[in-house]
């Protein structure tokens, strides 16, 4: 099986993951997992039916997908998802859920998106019994109802939807009606659930951005929000253009310490145990620290494929521990109060661990690392950085490459049991790469990291600006067969309206205190053309443009 | 150099915007005083290029000349003694980058009336489309079409949010404007869809309708797919016959000398599978297909010529071929030997004559190209600069009809010409006063360019200023094709519609083809092939 990492899952979370899914991954016996012996959860079935009524090649249904509770998060099921509907009978136990599935809203795009029952979540019919819904129709009713709710709430907060907002919202309204009263199992329903759908969606996000907006002139400039970026920028072209250029829009950078990296054009920070280089990453500290620029290092702890030695890959738990304590007290003493803050451990909630550790030795590491980067540098922050917001992976059973042993926790869940735990950290992190959803999931998904009472940090965001001549020549990205993901095939204004959006959306919660492109410039790019840059000579994009308007705007 | 349609297609209005802007002799260029006239301000997109050309059309919607465009404004001359509509290229975010026309209401605009001397142009093409949507819906209702959720909703919604522009400050004024031109834009379409639908299923057209395409490819491809996929879904078909081409061997590399191989293979070809054939042209006056022995006739000997070659062409397939364009682009685009309005009829007359006293039974169409005629505003043909007011196709066709020309067939091309649906149905509703059948004879639209065509430097990377809806792929391709039949299959005058590139093999439209070059079907041909199903109206086998 191909290597699938980050950057592939996001990019081609479709075939890729369709295809893992269709592997030998869950009927693979696994030594440890409790799945094996758990009492039986299987019930009746619950099948989704959907009526294709989208013109072109498609697809219009992902081939997988996946369940989630009522808190949203997912969980593990046996739900699948075929050109038939998606059917699902297990729900490991739980009572109520939502199932989430890549639709083509022919206008809008090919998206993930939740269908809810309205809310209320859905319940297996009994043991033995089948029932069947319209997947057109439920998709339609979970986004016209939350529209409703969302409405309803910002309204609460004395806001006031626009003209086409209403409009649209009203449309979206009266076509689900429409498509109730067409009766159960008519064409006509789906047809009319699919406009219900289609101006859901095309309400849903100017809603949040109208509301967005209006927090903002109410709540003025604010002076406690950094617009970041990685640097690693810095050693991929002339230090001076990086310089100049990163200068202009940012004023919060994370320096990268990935122990050995393979893809990142740095050079490793631990090429043997105990080997730390601080050197290169001082050149760049330097010169930021001139220009007083927040910097964040990161991270302390990853324990990911592509930067674990075997070194460290091997070791046991207790070893583990003390090279943790080791590596955190020497690595953030070495920059004490020059660091704002230091990103604890990254994407260890269940998709980086290469170190195959428990969920509660997970939650343990991380607890030490905390501790002991307390103990060395009180005044610098602690983060928790977090991957893949929506958890697909729980549902896929993988650890990364590798199948997990244990059954999987999302980042919410992680977080949860951290602060269960006592674990001392003070920044909830987490990574915003576009996620396949749209502005108004994704912000709701980051709403719920209020939680915990920390501020949030959307510690790494980006999408890509399409295919180039470049790209297309040395074939790093070509065009793709499938519907457009959002709105229309990516393009640097589209990556701009992407960028501008959830910027906005950052600005307008007062507990959202960063966010953080990940790729300034194309070629070294983790997101294939998502830099802000178009080369190492420093051409600026249009998304580059837009964040400088937006600053600018917001008297930043 | 001739200007080609395809680079006139291609460019669009760039192409066309910076040859506006080259001083031409004789030619009525201008820039507006600032205290004279009436001026346009535009509040474009950001991701718009600066607006540099404009022009203006007649009541009737003909161009007539180009307005002046200063610092993005643009001003009208104060000799402008006749109404006028303001048309220009515009960028609407969620739409297109295509043409609109701001036409006051429906009154055009006049220098003479007391009125704002400056008006916001955002404003003046939401205004113009709102009102045309209510024009159009009110008509279509009357006749029966009742409209959707959908398009009562949007229509409703660009009214309001027009009423709120008008009462808006001007700072506020633009951004309400593009609204409501956004929602008016989707409602348009929806409409005529919503109404061509209506028609469809009240008609049950029981007419013989021509689908067709053009065969020049065959040459390339004559394997059994091709015939397979051509003959599935054409009932007509037709047979070039260019004087001068370098798709086949030259047909006429000596005056009188015709090499007809190639061209009776496929007449035998689509003969034997029951295909309605039309020879094309008799006559197309244009650069690149008109040899120097041709192109240095005198009127006279061009007269003797048209005899001759009328004869020779339509007595070779007698019968065997029922319909001829008899000319191509004549209107005044392709005119190489610079006619003058009167000669133009005289030889179209003549050809007309002599083809039906060769042959009394064939149908004979006049054919159009750039039906909306923005050549005729900056007064350039497919030669260059002209040196007298050009007539657009309607204008010909009216000159023609008025003149007792004998056709039967007025054709129109339709290649994407950067509007939406609804401007071209109303561009085509405008022949129908000739009462004659309409043909829509070359239709086409790119599938957007492949990682092949761009790699090859045969086709760029589209941007964000997408034409219409998103950059071209073979969805859309197929969407424009399904939406654009449906438009013109509703209208009973419309007697044939015919996509001009099969393949995607040397093509007009690049990546225009319904079959990609290895004959395996694009989503258009598919669209295509069910859409003629489901009206009934595949070839019988």
């Amino acid at each position: 099986m191909s290597e699938l990492n980050r950057r592939k899952f996001l990019l081609h979370s479709a075939a890729g993951v369709a295809a893992l899914a269709a592997g030998p991954a869950f009927g693979m016996p696994s030594i440890l997992t409790s799945r094996r012996v758990r009492p039986s959860t299987a019930a009746g079935t619950l099948n989704f039916i959907p009526q294709f009524n989208q013109r072109g090649l498609g697809p219009h249904l992902l081939d997988w997908a996946y369940a989630s509770d009522m808190k949203w998060d997912a969980f593990h099921s046996n739900i699948g998802a075929t050109s038939e509907g998606v059917t699902i009978s297990d729900t490991e136990g739980q009572d109520r859920f939502g199932i989430n599935v890549r639709w083509h809203v022919e206008g809008y795009g090919y998206i993930f998106i939740t269908a809810d029952n309205g809310g209320e979540g859905y319940a297996l019919p009994g043991d033995g019994m089948q029932a069947s819904l319209n997947l057109n129709l439920e998709l339609a009713t979970a986004r016209v109802i939350r529209n409703r709710g969302r409405l309803e709430s910002f309204r609460a907060e004395g806001y006031t939807a626009s003209r086409d907002v209403s409009a649209l919202i009203a449309l979206s309204e009266e076509y689900l009606a429409d498509a109730h009263r067409a009766g159960i199992g008519a064409e006509r329903q789906s047809q009319l659930a699919d406009k219900a759908l289609l101006y859901a969606m095309k309400a849903s996000e100017p809603l949040e951005l109208d509301k967005a907006r209006f927090d903002i002139a109410r709540m003025g400039t604010r002076d406690d929000f950094f617009i970041g970026c990685d640097a690693r920028s810095f050693y991929h072209m002339d230090p001076d253009v990086f310089m100049e250029r990163f200068l202009e829009l940012f004023d919060y950078a994370t320096i990268t310490h990935y122990i050995i990296t393979q893809t990142h054009g740095m050079p490793d920070f631990e090429p043997t145990e105990g080997d730390k280089r601080f050197d290169t990453r001082e050149v760049l500290l330097s010169r930021l620290e001139k220009h007083d620029m927040t910097v964040e290092g990161r991270p302390l702890f990853w324990p990911y494929p592509s930067v674990t030695p075997d070194w460290l890959r091997n070791k046991t738990y207790d070893q583990l521990r003390l090279y943790v304590e080791d590596h955190v007290r020497k690595v953030v003493g070495y920059y004490g109060d020059r660091m704002y803050a230091w990103e604890i451990v990254n994407e260890f909630h269940d998709w980086a661990n290469e170190t195959q550790l428990r969920p509660e030795e997970s939650v343990e590491i991380t607890k030490l690392a905390c501790e002991v980067a307390r103990d060395t540098a009180p005044n610098v922050h602690r983060l928790i950085n977090n991957c893949c917001p929506f958890a697909e992976y729980v549902q896929l059973g993988k650890w990364k490459d590798v199948d997990a042993k244990y059954p999987q926790r999302t980042p919410w869940e992680f977080m949860k049991d951290l602060v269960d735990a006592g674990v001392d950290f003070t920044i909830t992190g987490q990574q915003m790469y576009f996620p396949y959803r749209d502005l108004q999931d994704t912000i709701m998904l980051v709403e719920r990291m209020q939680t915990f009472a920390r501020p949030v940090q959307l510690t790494e965001v980006g999408c890509s600006s399409g295919p180039s001549k470049r790209s297309i020549l040395d074939g790093s990205l070509t065009f793709t067969e499938e519907p457009h993901i959002w709105h229309r095939p990516w393009d640097e204004e589209l990556q701009a309206d992407w960028l501008e959006g959830l910027y906005t959306l950052g600005y307008s919660k007062p507990w959202i205190e960063a966010v953080n492109w990940y790729d300034f410039v194309d070629g070294q790019a983790f997101i294939k053309n998502g830099g802000l840059l178009r080369s190492t000579q420093g051409e600026k994009k249009a998304a580059f443009e837009r964040l400088l308007k937006l600053k600018k705007e917001h008297n930043q | 150099m001739p200007l080609s349609r395809r680079n006139l297609l291609k460019s669009g209005l760039a192409g066309t915007a910076s040859l506006a802007l080259t001083p031409l002799s004789g030619w009525a260029s201008f820039i507006p005083r600032r205290d004279d006239g009436l001026r346009f301000e535009p509040f474009p997109h950001p991701g718009m290029p600066e607006l540099k050309f404009a022009y203006a059309t007649d009541p009737d919607g003909n161009p007539f000349r180009t307005l002046g465009v200063e610092q993005g404004r643009i001003g009208t001359p104060s000799d402008l003694s006749q109404r006028f509509g303001v048309n220009a290229r515009w960028y609407v975010e969620g739409f297109g980058f295509v043409w609109l026309e701001a036409d006051n209401d429906g009154r055009h605009f006049s220098l003479s009336e007391p009125q704002e001397r400056s008006l916001n142009l955002n404003f003046e093409f939401a205004r113009t489309r709102v009102r045309i949507n209510s024009e159009r819906m009110a008509r279509f209702g009357a006749a029966g079409t009742s409209f959707s959720t959908e398009v009562r909703h949007l229509h409703a919604l660009s009214q309001q949010l027009l009423e709120d522009a008008a009462k808006a400050t001007a700072a506020g004024q633009a951004g309400l404007a593009d609204k409501s031109l956004l929602y008016a834009l989707w409602a348009a379409e929806r409409l005529e869809l919503e109404n061509a639908h209506h028609a469809i299923s009240g008609q049950q057209r029981s007419d013989h309708v021509y689908f067709g395409c053009e065969t020049r490819q065959y040459i390339w491809a004559k394997s059994e797919p091709f015939v397979d996929r051509f003959t599935d879904v054409f009932n007509y078909a037709t047979v070039t016959h260019y004087v001068w081409d370098s798709w086949y061997e030259v047909f006429e590399p000596e005056e009188g000398k015709h090499r007809w191989g190639i061209k009776d293979n496929i007449v035998d070809w689509l003969t034997e599978n029951n295909v309605t054939i039309e020879g094309r042209p008799l006559f197309w006056f244009h650069g690149v297909v008109t040899p120097d022995w041709l192109k240095n006739k005198s009127f006279d000997e061009l007269k003797g010529y048209v005899d001759r070659h009328t004869e020779a062409l339509v007595g070779h397939y007698g019968d065997r071929i029922s319909h001829w364009e008899v000319v191509n682009e004549y209107h005044d685009w392709a005119n190489i030997h610079n006619h003058t309005p009167e000669q133009i009829t005289e030889i179209t007359r003549q050809a007309c004559e002599k083809t039906h006293e060769v042959n009394p039974d064939i149908v004979r169409i006049i054919n159009n190209c750039c039906p909306f005629g923005n050549y005729v505003s900056y007064r350039y043909n497919s030669e260059g600069p002209a040196d007298r007011p050009l007539r657009t196709p309607h204008q010909f066709v009216r000159d023609i009809v008025d003149a007792g020309v004998p056709f039967e067939v007025v054709g129109v091309q339709m290649y994407f010409p950067q509007r939406d649906l609804q401007q071209i149905i109303r561009l085509v509703e405008r022949f129908e006063q000739f009462g004659k059948p309409v043909q829509i004879t070359e239709i086409g639209a790119t599938s957007g360019p492949t990682t092949e065509t761009v790699r090859a430097g045969d086709m760029k990377l589209q941007d964000h200023l997408y034409d219409w809806r998103r950059p071209w792929d073979e969805d859309l391709q197929a969407d424009w094709l399904e939406e654009l039949y449906t438009l013109f299959y509703s209208k009973p005058w419309i007697e044939a519609i015919n996509w001009y590139d099969f393949a995607d093999f040397r093509t007009f439209i690049r990546n225009g083809g319904l079959v990609r070059e290895d004959l395996s079907t694009k989503q258009s041909y598919d669209r295509l092939h069910n859409l003629l199903g489901r009206w009934n109206r595949l070839p019988s086998p």
